[in-house]
């Protein structure tokens, strides 16, 4: 390890090991103890790898030019001294250059920096092991080639060259025919080591022909700054609009798709995943269009919303309290898991770059760098202006402040920007201010805002004649609870609606409410006066709950005698065996064999169900459902403190904690200053 | 926003917040592009359909507007896929259209070849499009002018019509000042005034007003608008006669230029009135009456309780659009679910009151709905629990017990004239024989039921018992009291016409009372709940009592209250204000 980088890290102020750590968090996660083991840590080839990832096209290429054209080139650059990439060269150094590259950097860079191929000389030396000695027609350093003198043909193939230096043909180690350029132009070229075999099937272009075909010079073309805002203006009133009504409804659908998949858990394949027919299902419930309701699978699944039972495989909600919280905080905790999640909800539709098909609740959703492609998604943002940016734009800029993460982003920059949309952070696909608060200082900066912003939650509803409930706003998690509880869900959007029954009083009266308990709920959710058509159908409830009742198992009707007679003579169970255990008891059951345990419908139980609803009255029934009927305790805290009642999937670039990077920090500037106390007395 | 009245929903509907004080403003704004669904005390709910925001564009109204209104009243932040979806959606608007070409009469037209392509090649496109002149321009049979955009709408690309309407043959109508029966002056109220303009700038829609609120009336102005000769169907022959004897009082149409064309009389007149029933006569393959809609070049045909329209007079709609057509409606609803036809074939719906408005406003009257609830003796409900599932309705329905709950309810009105109304004849002729009333039913020949009528009106006959024949647009203003005992099953729309029955506006501002008696644990709740629901849905509160707590009535004292209140009532009817009389 050169003593100038471990005299630059032992050298850094608490304040500025922190930075180095906060931009570099995997090494923060190693906990290093001492600027030794730091160093070793930070010239590790993957988390160089990763740093070097961070970097924009002015500081990769600052890293490249000072590969390719020596340390002299490199100027003081804060982010990548930052990033423990430079660091000023020792005093054994030549002194002509300040600053040299990190241990480990070039390796990093890879073996194209700029792509740019290997120097002559090693290409040479590769060659003479690969190619046959008869096969060869010069030997040593040839003279120079001078590149405007080179025929047509030949000068174009070497065009092609232009952007990568190896290219690949039938047979590297043949004999070149030196003198025919029009017709065996690569013959031509080989022969004058213009370009080099280096295996049996491929060639390349030496370094120094390289920079000579760009001038020197082949950042010539990169823009010093990313691209400027171009694309469709937006309004603030729209974009605020948008990302604020963007926000509450994520967190409404969330909570359907749980309820639903509380009472219909989502079933597997056998060769795992979600088939079609399940999503569709799941989309039909929620009444919501495919592509969201497979955005919600993945949002919820990297949330902890949703897991697989241990048995069936199939997916169901967590038990997180999700619906104890309120929308902010709802929001921050999926915000926060969002930032580091392996996976891409919205990338569900499209090809991962084997070809294959994504679909959501796979791993194929898992990309390993999904966090830091996030992060270019909201860095460019912030160069959006007040533009809903076009997919030209999005490519420009992605492609300038991430190069070494381009591919990968012009795959899913799309998804990651419609997820931006979901989550609120973009209103008509402008940024809000809420990008800068997340990438300055966190999800909690965003929760705090968001606090602030939106519509606070409301307790009451109001009831009307024909027996609806409107809330003039999102209900707090309790009132929401009451209500799911005496009331049926209606419709879908930012005033709860709801639609009051004898059957769901009869649900509240089933969950033990009585009449006093039900009575005193509805007063204190009903802003104003219980409407009289309310207490009237609170009355009939009342005096028709428990008149049927349908148990579970071996299907038992009780009920009043003429009830329970109807439903035996019905035809709907034509074909079961019927005991009239005594007037109001009755028992019916399989004539022969029965259905295979957990089948997801008895056909018994329906029939049963079917003779009830013809009677005119609805049954009670013993249904057990994952609705939750107790009660919501109020949670407290923000999202930080309760994120760990969600079982979130791993992430492979896991947020580290800001106090542990700070007691890192501080810990290493300790003992580096012991250290230099040591070594001086 | 933050304080506005109206919370745009993500399933595209919007809740509306009648008592904020921007709430007017509101709802003026809302009813140019959003249908108003339901209208209960509080909350009124709007929804956003592709008809509805077709309507406004067609109306000159763009995207832009629709969303800086949503934007403008909501109070929360407006989903923004929901802007988006309008903004797409009214774009749709006029990319294509029907005009008339002075060499090949009507043609479509359309500048966006990719939507002429889509359109050329639906099935049930193709057939209707003749040769195609230029690359834009296709003709089209006037007769097919109907189907064509009826289906085009189905494809989610409405043509926009200009093509216009025939004139028909002129034919000098006027409204009188007064009314001629009494003599006394009289003027339209503002809403049938607005009504009608909103129909006659377009020349094809539909008026939703509240039963009571006097559709003839918009019917008689429209056609002093027009002043063509004119082709009126509504549902029955008393109805017919009751539309001559208004157009006879309100216009200057005398009586032998307005005709009835019934089973009875075949007159075509200038103005000539005709019955659904006559239109959809079948002999065999062959509708011989129906000729009679476009036999004739009327310049305006007028379609009564439109919702009843009939499906062959349906389809011969679709070939006549070429002619103004005006439909009238209190309750647009449809058990076959086609409501959408109505708008697409006789016309958008271009103006629509919401009942408790028009009560509040004193134009009909108040009115309380009662559910009674009847337990079943246990020997009645073995029966029925024994039943076969299609007698279910009819056993509950016409329980004997009922019978004496309906004289109950009857003697808390003493001085109230009332009908009684039921579904199956077996249980009217008891009630009858129980009430010592007359029963009107449908095997009740028509001139009895005309003098039944007119004696009821008169105030000789205190109760009437009735079938479903006086279901719709028979005016009995006097009464205030009725009483359904069965019904058309879960049927919306019966039940809110026979509560119109009673919204006439009665001389001392008496409010209505309209009972339902139900027989509790059987088929007749589920049935009732359903019939109500439009009724609530526009703020009318069913108060259920128990059959139990309705007082008893002294047998002695049976009908005599009603008998001796009947001249008071007749009397009292008779000095009915020009305004809220029969219209």
């Amino acid at each position: 390890m050169p003593s100038a980088f471990l005299a630059d890290l032992g050298a850094r102020t608490p304040q500025q090991l922190e930075r180095l750590l906060t931009a570099r968090p995997d090494l923060a996660a190693a906990t290093p103890t001492s600027i030794g083991e730091l160093a070793e840590l930070a010239t590790a080839r993957v988390s160089l790898q990763h740093a070097i990832q961070s970097l924009n096209r002015v500081q990769l290429d600052s890293l490249e030019r000072a590969v390719l054209l020596g340390p002299q080139s490199l100027r003081d650059d804060d982010a990548l001294r930052a990033l423990a990439l430079i660091h000023p060269a020792g005093p054994g150094e030549s002194g002509a250059h300040p600053w040299v590259l990190s241990p480990g950097v070039a390796e990093a860079l890879g073996r194209y920096p700029a792509g740019m191929g290997r120097p002559a000389a090693v290409l040479r030396a590769l060659k003479s092991a690969v190619v046959p000695a008869d096969s060869r027609t010069s030997e040593g350093s040839g003279p120079a080639i001078d590149l405007d003198a080179i025929p047509p043909r030949p000068a174009e193939v070497l065009a092609d060259f232009r952007r990568h230096p190896l290219g690949s043909i039938r047979d590297a180690r043949r004999k070149p025919v030196p003198d025919q350029p029009e017709a065996r132009p690569i013959d031509w070229l080989l022969a004058r080591e213009v370009l080099i075999a280096v295996d049996s099937r491929h060639v390349e272009l030496p370094r120094e022909l390289g920079l000579a075909l760009h001038h020197g010079d082949p950042w010539a073309g990169t823009e010093s700054h990313p691209p400027a805002p171009a694309g469709r203006p937006v309004s603030p009133r729209v974009r605020d609009n948008a990302a604020m009504a963007a926000v509450p409804e994520l967190i409404r659908d969330l909570s359907g798709l749980r309820s639903e998949l509380g009472q219909r858990p989502l079933e597997v394949l056998r060769a795992g995943g979600v088939g079609v027919r399940e999503r569709r299902r799941l989309a039909a419930a929620l009444d919501l269009g495919q592509d969201r309701a497979d955005r919600l699978l993945g949002y919820a699944q990297l949330g902890g919303l949703v897991e697989q039972d241990d048995r069936s495989g199939a997916w169901r909600p967590t038990t997180a309290p999700w619906e104890a919280l309120e929308v902010p905080t709802a929001h921050g905790i999926l915000l926060t898991a969002w930032l580091t999640a392996d996976s891409i909800p919205a990338s569900v539709g499209g090809h991962r770059a084997d070809g294959s098909v994504i679909t959501p609740l796979t791993d194929r959703t898992s990309v390993p760098d999904a966090a830091p492609l996030r992060r270019a998604v909201l860095t460019a943002l912030l160069h959006s202006g007040d533009v809903a940016p076009d997919p030209a734009w999005w490519d420009r800029t992605l492609a300038w402040l991430r190069p070494r993460l381009a591919g990968a982003l012009a795959r899913y920059g799309a998804a990651l920007v419609q997820e931006c949309a979901d989550l609120g952070l973009t209103g008509a696909g402008a940024a809000t201010d809420l990008v800068r608060l997340l990438l300055d200082d966190g999800p909690a900066a965003v929760t705090a805002a968001l606090r602030d912003r939106l519509p606070a939650a409301v307790e009451t509803v109001v009831v009307q004649s024909d027996y609806t409930a409107v809330a003039h706003g999102t209900l707090s998690p309790q009132a929401a609870a009451d209500l799911r509880l005496v009331a049926e869900p209606e419709g879908r959007g930012a005033a709860a609606t709801y639609r009051f029954g004898v059957a769901s009083l009869h649900r509240a009266l089933d969950a033990g409410h009585d009449a006093a308990s039900l009575r005193s709920l509805l007063e204190a959710r009903t802003d104003g006066e219980l409407p009289g058509a309310l207490e009237h159908l609170l009355d009939e409830a009342l005096r028709t709950h428990g008149n049927l009742r349908v148990l579970d198992a071996e299907q038992v009707v009780t009920g009043r005698a003429d009830l329970v007679e109807a439903i035996a003579g019905s035809a709907a169970l034509r074909g079961f065996e019927v005991l009239r255990a005594a007037p109001e008891v009755l028992i019916v059951r399989h004539r022969d064999a029965k259905p295979a345990p957990g089948a997801r419908k008895d056909p018994l139980r329906s029939a049963v169900l079917r003779a009830a609803q013809q009677t005119g009255v609805a049954p009670s029934t013993d249904v057990t459902t994952h609705e939750m009927h107790e009660p919501i305790g109020e949670l407290g805290g923000g999202p930080q403190e309760l994120i760990g009642l969600f079982p979130l999937p791993r992430s492979s670039r896991p947020e580290v904690d800001a106090e542990h990077i700070r007691t890192v920090a501080s810990r290493l500037a300790e003992t580096a200053r012991t250290d230099l106390e040591a070594s001086h007395g | 926003m933050a304080d506005g009245p109206i919370v745009v929903q993500s399933d595209r509907t919007v809740l509306l917040e009648v008592e904020h004080e921007r709430a007017e403003a509101a709802r003026r704004e809302l009813a140019v592009f959003a249908d108003l669904e339901r209208a209960p005390e509080h909350v009124h709910t709007y929804r956003l359909t592709p008809l509805g925001l077709w309507n406004a564009r067609a109306a000159g109204v763009d995207a832009e507007s629709v969303i800086d209104t949503l934007l403008e009243y909501s109070r929360y932040p407006v989903p923004h896929s929901l802007l988006m979806d309008i903004d797409e959606t009214m774009a749709r608007w006029g990319r294509l259209a029907l005009e008339k070409d002075p060499v090949h009469g009507l043609v479509l037209r359309c500048d966006d070849f990719p939507v002429y392509e889509e359109i050329a090649r639906a099935k049930k496109i193709a057939p209707l499009l003749g040769p195609r002149i230029d690359p834009r321009t296709t003709v089209v049979h006037g007769s097919s002018r109907g189907e064509l955009k009826q289906n085009l709408l189905k494809l989610g690309w409405p043509a926009d019509d200009r093509a216009g309407y025939v004139d028909g043959t002129p034919y000098p109508i006027a409204l009188s000042e007064t009314d001629r029966r009494t003599g006394r002056p009289w003027t339209l109220r503002p809403y049938q005034a607005a009504a009608a303009e909103a129909f006659w700038s377009t020349g094809a829609g539909t008026v939703v007003l509240p039963c009571g609120a006097g559709k003839t009336v918009v019917g008689a102005s429209v056609l002093a608008s027009s002043s063509t000769t004119a082709l009126i169907l509504c549902t029955s022959a008393v109805a017919a006669r009751q539309w001559r004897d208004e157009l006879m009082a309100r216009t200057s149409l005398s009586e032998n230029e307005v005709g009835e064309y019934t089973s009875r009389t075949k007159e075509i007149r200038p103005v000539t009135i005709a019955t659904y029933q006559m239109l959809a006569t079948r002999r065999g393959e062959l509708w011989p009456h129906l000729e009679l809609l476009d036999g004739q070049d009327w310049g305006l045909i007028v379609y009564d309780e439109v919702h009843l329209l009939p499906a062959p007079v349906f389809r011969r709609t679709a070939d006549i659009q070429a002619r103004r057509r005006l439909g009238l409606t209190a309750t647009l609803v449809r058990e076959d679910g086609k409501e959408g036809e109505v708008f697409s074939l006789i016309g958008p719906k271009r103006y629509e009151a919401s009942w408790k408005e028009m009560e509040g406003q004193g134009w009909i009257a108040p009115a309380e709905c009662l559910e009674v609830r009847v337990d079943l003796p246990e020997s009645d409900r073995l029966a029925y629990a024994t039943a076969e599932d299609a007698d279910r309705y009819r056993l509950a329905a016409s329980s004997p017990l009922k019978n004496q709950v309906v004289r109950r309810l009857l003697h808390q009105h003493p001085g109230e004239q009332a009908l009684v109304i039921g579904q199956f004849v077996d249980q009217l002729e008891e009630l009858g024989e129980l009430l010592d009333a007359p029963v009107l039913t449908g095997k009740t020949p028509a001139r009895k039921r005309q003098a039944l009528y007119d004696r009821f009106r008169a105030g000789e006959i205190p109760v009437l018992v009735v079938s479903k024949v006086a279901n719709f647009s028979v005016d009995l203003p006097s009464a205030t009291v009725a009483v359904q005992v069965s019904g058309t099953f879960g049927s919306r729309q019966e039940e809110a016409q026979r509560l119109g029955r009673l919204l006439r506006p009665s001389p001392g501002g008496r409010q209505a009372t309209f009972y339902t008696v139900v027989a509790r644990d059987t088929v007749d709740i589920t049935f009732a709940a359903k019939r109500q629901r439009f009724l609530a849905e526009q703020g009318y509160a069913y108060r259920i009592i128990d059959a139990g707590n309705v007082p008893p009535s002294a047998p002695d004292r049976r009908s005599a209250p009603e008998r001796e209140s009947g001249p008071a009532t007749a009397g009292s009817a008779e000095n009915t204000p020009e305004e809220s009389e029969e219209n």
